[in-house]
């Protein structure tokens, strides 16, 4: 069954007829093919775009707790938004895998895990469920300063791989899931974008100095909401005015 | 050689395709399903319904979602429903390896050698078994190298006109399967561009460039239409692509029991490196599935490569087979993560055809009757081994000392039933 004829190995055996492809059918391929990709790059990019929802004008919404604030974000459409969070705290512990049912044998069952998630919402993973269930396709945290500089302390000690040269900020990747972790909003975000507000981020921050952060971009956002922390033990009660302090001047920004 | 293989080759390589096809399927229906079957299907609706390719694998590609999830559809929460694909690729790989190979040595026996090995491996079989996509890039892979033999052994390079884009789709979804599916088709572009630009054929050059960069691409892209359907912008897309990348490259797991045997160096020169899975069926059973090579042809493919390379007659009639074989395994070697059994699933097939391929020549000499020994102790071993694929390690005791290799892992599972 063999063919013991010998050619060189790496070329066209045996030697082609001429004609062969054709500059005609090479160029066409080529272009359709190119013009195939810029389509589904387009095409891509479009159904990112259509696929964004929030609430049509600035929204402010005080709430007490995370679950309440995630009951915000839904209630106002939020859907493929960034996600801004002035916070000390990332909220970013992944919900237990095993709350998964794990059954054994066939059939396999599926699980609606958004629904497994929002139902296994608290103030420990409210950012992570955002993420995980559409609500949040990007994180920005902005962190107050002292608060960013010993994380990115402790980061350092343990070799985390996201710290920036300058160690100014940090890119999070969880698995593909990124998040970018700063002391200020360094880009613009791009729409719809939501604010989260959290009162732990006034246990060192100030009203004062977020809204120098902030600016003028407050008004870019479709739905604020400021989360009072009333789930946080260690969240003093001076921050949570300093949360109310905040609302008022926002309040008072949109209405301007 | 011609393009069409002869009716001989094809009746027996069917019936080596039909022996594969019930070594994998064979007590399917009563092999209970793993942890990454169970939530490989969570994954798979969870990507296409809400774009989350979570919670297991997220950083890999996408493509394993979207066919388990269309399997599902027809088949439910069945074995066929969420191995479907892997049961089918698996013994497709089987036909396109003997297909491949007859055309890289132009020799119909060292394909059907080739297309045997595959049938009978162990760790083909168990992974055809499983819902992880594994077997499926080593198809897609092997369709891909597959159609790029067969336009550089065309007798018209008309045929590139069909062969090559065919191959570039191949390759996509091999890509979009996992990404060391790219190893072999950068090997592909490299000898198709060396043929043509040393036939002064450019028009053939634009043909392959466009087959098998700008098309695998686009393919790679379409199986992301769930993940944009959650707002992202290809700007994100980038930046996605590299956050999976640098997840991927740097997931390890603690090198535990079998999670120890985590070099890709030591495939082909330790019997017995393996991985095991474990299921418990609906009234508790333990079921352990072991992925070891059969030592008789792993430990094999290391001096078949070496007489391959060494002899020169051979090392001519192989030179494509070895250079999809180190280009496919080498950069596994090379990795600096870790790299467990489960990814030899995408080289062995090539191992298997430089191996089939020199035992082919070896029949041609004096060396025949031993080498018709070997494939009848090849098969009557694999044949001793199968229970290790189909999740019955556990019931033969002259298993025993393979799945004690497995370690703690396995008795900490059998002491938690």
């Amino acid at each position: 069954m063999a063919d013991q004829r010998s050619s060189d190995p790496f070329t066209v055996d045996p030697s082609p007829a001429p004609g062969g492809v054709g500059w005609r059918f090479a160029v066409l391929f080529a272009l359709g093919v190119c013009l195939s990709l810029l389509v589904s790059l387009a095409g891509a990019g479009a159904l990112g775009s259509s696929s964004r929802s929030a609430a049509s004008t600035p929204t402010l919404i005080v709430v007490d707790n995370a679950v309440q604030q995630a009951r915000a974000w839904r209630s106002a459409g939020v859907r493929g938004a960034v996600l801004v969070d002035a916070t000390r705290d990332l909220g970013y512990l992944p919900a237990a895998e095993d709350l998964i049912p794990r059954r054994t044998g066939w059939p396999v069952q599926s699980v609606d895990l958004p629904a497994l998630w929002i139902g296994a919402t608290d103030r420990s993973n409210a950012v992570w469920v955002a993420a995980r269930t559409g609500l949040a396709r990007t994180v920005h945290y902005v962190l107050p300063a002292a608060v960013l500089k010993e994380r990115i302390r402790v980061g350092r000690a343990q070799n985390y791989p996201g710290i920036a040269a300058d160690g100014g900020s940090v890119f999070a990747n969880d698995e593909g899931y990124v998040r970018y972790i700063d002391d200020e909003l360094a880009t613009p975000v791009s729409q719809p974008a939501v604010l989260n507000i959290d009162a732990s981020y006034f246990v060192q921050g100030t009203p004062a100095e977020l809204s120098a952060q902030l600016g003028d971009s407050l008004r870019s956002f479709k739905v604020i909401t400021v989360d009072r922390a009333e789930d946080a033990t260690d969240v003093p009660e001076a921050a949570r005015a300093r949360a109310d302090e905040m609302a008022r001047i926002i309040e008072q920004a949109l209405a301007r | 050689m011609k393009m069409m293989p002869t009716r001989k080759f094809l009746y027996m390589l069917v019936a080596i395709v039909a022996v594969g096809a019930i070594l994998r399927l064979g007590w399917i229906g009563s092999q209970a399903p793993t942890g990454d079957d169970v939530m490989v299907a969570v994954t798979a609706t969870n990507y296409v319904a809400n774009g989350q390719p979570n919670p297991t694998e997220p950083f890999h590609p996408v493509l394993r979602n979207l066919l388990v999830y269309a399997s599902m559809m027809v088949f439910g929460g069945s074995p066929l429903g969420v191995k479907g694909f892997s049961l089918l690729l698996g013994t497709l790989l089987v036909g396109v390896t003997g297909l491949f190979v007859r055309r890289a040595a132009r020799d119909e026996r060292a394909g059907l050698f080739a297309a045997g090995l595959v049938a009978l491996d162990i760790v083909q079989i168990d992974y055809s078994r499983q819902a992880i996509q594994e077997v499926h890039t080593a198809f897609f892979a092997m369709v891909g190298a597959w159609l790029v033999v067969e336009a550089l052994r065309a007798e018209d390079t008309r045929s590139w006109r069909w062969l090559l884009p065919l191959a570039g789709v191949s390759y996509g979804l091999g890509v979009a399967s996992k990404f060391y599916a790219l190893s072999t088709l950068v090997l592909s572009i490299g000898l198709l561009l060396a043929s043509s630009w040393k036939r002064r054929k450019y028009d053939e050059v634009l043909l392959t460039g466009a087959a098998l960069v700008p098309l695998p691409f686009t393919v790679y892209l379409l199986t992301y239409v769930p993940w944009f359907r959650r707002g992202y912008g290809i700007a994100e897309w980038v930046t996605f692509q590299r956050a999976t990348m640098s997840a991927m490259t740097t997931h390890t797991k603690a090198p535990v029991a079998y999670l120890a045997y985590n070099k890709a160096a030591m495939w082909f020169l330790q019997p017995f490196y393996g991985y095991a899975d474990v299921a418990t069926t609906a009234a508790g059973q333990m079921q352990l599935s072991v992925a070891v090579g059969n030592p008789l042809v792993w430990l094999a493919v290391v001096p078949a490569t070496l007489y391959a390379v060494i002899v020169p007659g051979q090392r001519r009639r192989d030179a494509i087979l070895l250079a999809y074989f180190a280009t496919a395994y080498l950069p596994l070697v090379l990795s600096s993560r870790p790299i467990w059994m489960l990814s030899s699933v995408a080289v062995f097939p090539f191992a298997a055809g430089v191996l089939g391929s020199v035992a082919a020549a070896l029949t041609r000499r004096a060396s025949r009757r031993v080498v018709w020994a070997y494939v009848a102790v090849v098969i009557a071993t694999s044949l001793l081994l199968y229970p290790l694929a189909i999740g019955r390690a556990l019931r033969f005791p002259y298993l025993q000392p393979i799945v004690a290799r497995m370690g703690d892992y396995v008795n900490a599972q059998g002491a938690a039933q």
